[in-house]
């Protein structure tokens, strides 16, 4: 009994005793459990661009598959055509000659416009050994001759696998297709984007203005103190700040003059507005929080607001000019961007105008339009370079009283695409 | 939340530790966790046990990744000989007891807290601590003497200061 006595006393004087911790504690878990919480977004948000990125790809990749399996299925209809004639029954001894057939005369890997003539077109490099014995004897001709006249001006691709072999037919053409797989893979290509130059934010969408031009000063208005001579401090005029965006991108032509890019890229952002010092007081703000630590608005020192975006890129490129080794194109793009971190000041009119960090103030999520204008070239590697605008069109500030809504970006952009470029 | 139940489990994470600043890392720890994994609280038991818990799986883990603790959490079975004395205590302040429970060796202060306050089971503790039962027996049973022994000279202590060192 005397036991469990013992094991009792401890158990209630334990229960019973408490600790008061220090203050630091509960700002270092608040501070803990931010920063997680912040990671957790950065990780989903980099598993979402990823699998963007990776079915944009896949898209992109599939989409030139089809267009080639439907360029084969043209070239297989032609085929059916030359099937239903006796040619087919013609031996032929190799197996990588293609070769159209028209109508009246033959001549070797040559090709004459007007009627009756045969033209024999090789859509690759044949050499005479390869073409049917038929085709190679001129004493033939006649009766080739005669044939195709009775054939009517029909188009026929002789496949001398597919003559010889029809089973093989189907390998020969997946072959082809492969060949051609490889080559759109080929033109894949990854760049690296590096960008800069000045952000600011503005009062409108897609406007080049600054907010609160006219600010700036200390001003009388309505007083918002009854009984009070106090005056209030209207927000800073902002202005620009430098910015910079670096990432990776992954281009492909969809047409000779025309090309996609998607990328993932890193993005700094900012403006600078003007307050005083630092005021330990605690305030109360608009929102109905309390601010412990605020800036006073009186225009006295700069402030830089800095954001930092992960941003995922997709920009279109039209080549506008005619030299394909160096050429002008005009560009345009939607960029999905994450705010992942910020030291923002926002602006209040309590207390005679304040400005105070809370990062709950700013929308995390944003989508900018873009448009550019870049000069293309090759030296060793492609290069694009030019001029760059981004308009967010989604609203940075949740706070009505700061009118600094949407994000400007302008900037040179330059990209240089690993990989030699491709012959033409 | 952490208003209410901060300072009774930080009350814990003391008794697990050997200084106040080790004790305040561990509850920070343990919030964190309590916080981001608040949407797991299925509300069937009391929120301030599942609380507690969390705070004495972080205590352990501090124990287990910190090398101060680990290298010392349990000793030879030889090092120590328990006490047959069994005096059941004591009228003594909850700080002053902590503070005793806190001069226990690692090993002996983390099965004693288990057991004798959490109300933990030998064979629970062998599983949490990754030793046998039997271990975690023999270590509670010195334990427990070596406390009661440092509690009755802090008896005779206590008597000798109230009645002038006589």
């Amino acid at each position: 009994m005397a036991a469990n006595e013992f094991e009792k006393n401890v158990k209630k004087a334990m229960d019973e005793f408490k600790l008061h911790p220090s203050e630091a504690v509960w700002q270092k878990v608040e501070e803990r459990i931010q920063e997680k919480k912040k990671r957790r977004r950065i990780l989903f948000f980099f598993i979402f661009s990823l699998v963007g990125l990776a079915l944009a790809g896949y898209g992109i990749y599939n989409f030139s598959s089809k267009q080639i399996t439907h360029q084969d299925t043209n070239k297989s209809e032609n085929f059916s055509v030359k099937k239903n004639n006796s040619i087919k029954s013609t031996p032929v001894p190799h197996h990588e000659a293609i070769a159209i057939i028209k109508h009246d005369s033959i001549e070797k890997n040559t090709r004459h416009q007007g009627p009756g003539e045969f033209v024999i077109k090789t859509v690759e490099n044949i050499s005479l050994n390869k073409l049917p014995q038929f085709l190679k004897d001129g004493s033939n001709q006649k009766n080739v001759a005669g044939y195709t006249e009775k054939a009517t001006m029909l188009n026929i691709i002789a496949d001398t696998i597919s003559i010889n072999n029809p089973d093989n037919k189907t390998g020969q053409e997946t072959r082809v297709a492969k060949k051609e797989k490889n080559k759109t893979a080929q033109k894949l290509k990854w760049g690296i984007n590096v960008s800069m130059g000045s952000s600011t934010i503005t009062e409108d969408r897609f406007s080049l203005k600054s907010s609160y031009v006219q600010a700036d000063g200390f001003y009388s208005s309505a007083n918002p103190f009854p009984g009070g001579s106090l005056n209030r401090y209207p927000p800073s005029t902002n202005k620009s700040a430098f910015a910079f965006k670096a990432g990776m991108v992954l281009k492909k032509d969809i047409s000779r003059r025309s090309y996609v890019s998607i990328g993932l890229q890193y993005a700094y952002v900012g403006d600078r507005v003007k307050t005083a010092f630092t005021q330990n007081n605690i305030v109360g703000v608009n929102n109905f929080t309390g601010q412990s630590s605020y800036y006073s608005a009186i225009p006295q020192k700069t402030y830089t607001d800095r954001f930092h975006f992960i941003e995922l890129l997709i920009f279109y490129d039209w080549r506008v000019t005619n030299n394909t080794n160096h050429f002008l194109s005009l560009g345009a793009g939607i960029s999905p961007a994450w705010l992942i971190a910020t030291n923002g000041l926002v602006y209040d009119t309590a207390a005679g105008g304040i400005y105070f960090h809370n990062k709950s103030s700013f929308t995390r999520t944003h989508i900018n339009l873009m448009a550019g204008l870049s000069y293309h070239f090759d030296k060793g590697f492609e290069w694009s370079i030019g001029p760059q605008f981004y308009f967010d069109a989604s609203k940075l500030m949740k706070n009505d009283f700061d009118k600094r809504k949407y994000f400007l970006y302008s900037g040179i952009d330059a990209r240089m695409f690993i990989g030699k470029k491709k012959k033409k | 939340m952490y208003e209410h139940f901060a300072e009774a489990m930080l009350g814990i994470c003391y008794r697990y530790t050997k200084s106040i600043k080790d004790a305040e890392d561990v509850l920070q720890e343990g919030f964190v966790k309590v916080f981001l994994s608040l949407k797991q609280y299925r509300c069937e038991g009391e929120l301030g046990a599942w609380i507690r818990r969390i705070m004495v799986n972080t205590a352990l883990n501090f124990l287990k990744r910190n090398r101060n603790y680990r290298d010392q959490m349990f000793f030879p079975q030889e090092y120590l000989h328990p006490v047959v004395s069994d005096d059941p205590v004591i009228k003594l302040q909850a700080k002053d007891l902590a503070g005793l429970i806190r001069q226990l060796p690692p090993g002996y202060q983390t099965i004693f807290n288990l057991h004798a306050i959490e109300g933990y089971s030998h064979v629970e503790i062998g599983e949490l601590l990754g030793i046998t039962d039997g271990t975690s027996r023999s270590q509670y049973a010195r334990a427990r003497a070596l406390l009661i022994s440092w509690l009755q000279k802090y008896s005779v202590d206590n008597k000798k200061e109230n009645y002038g060192g006589k």
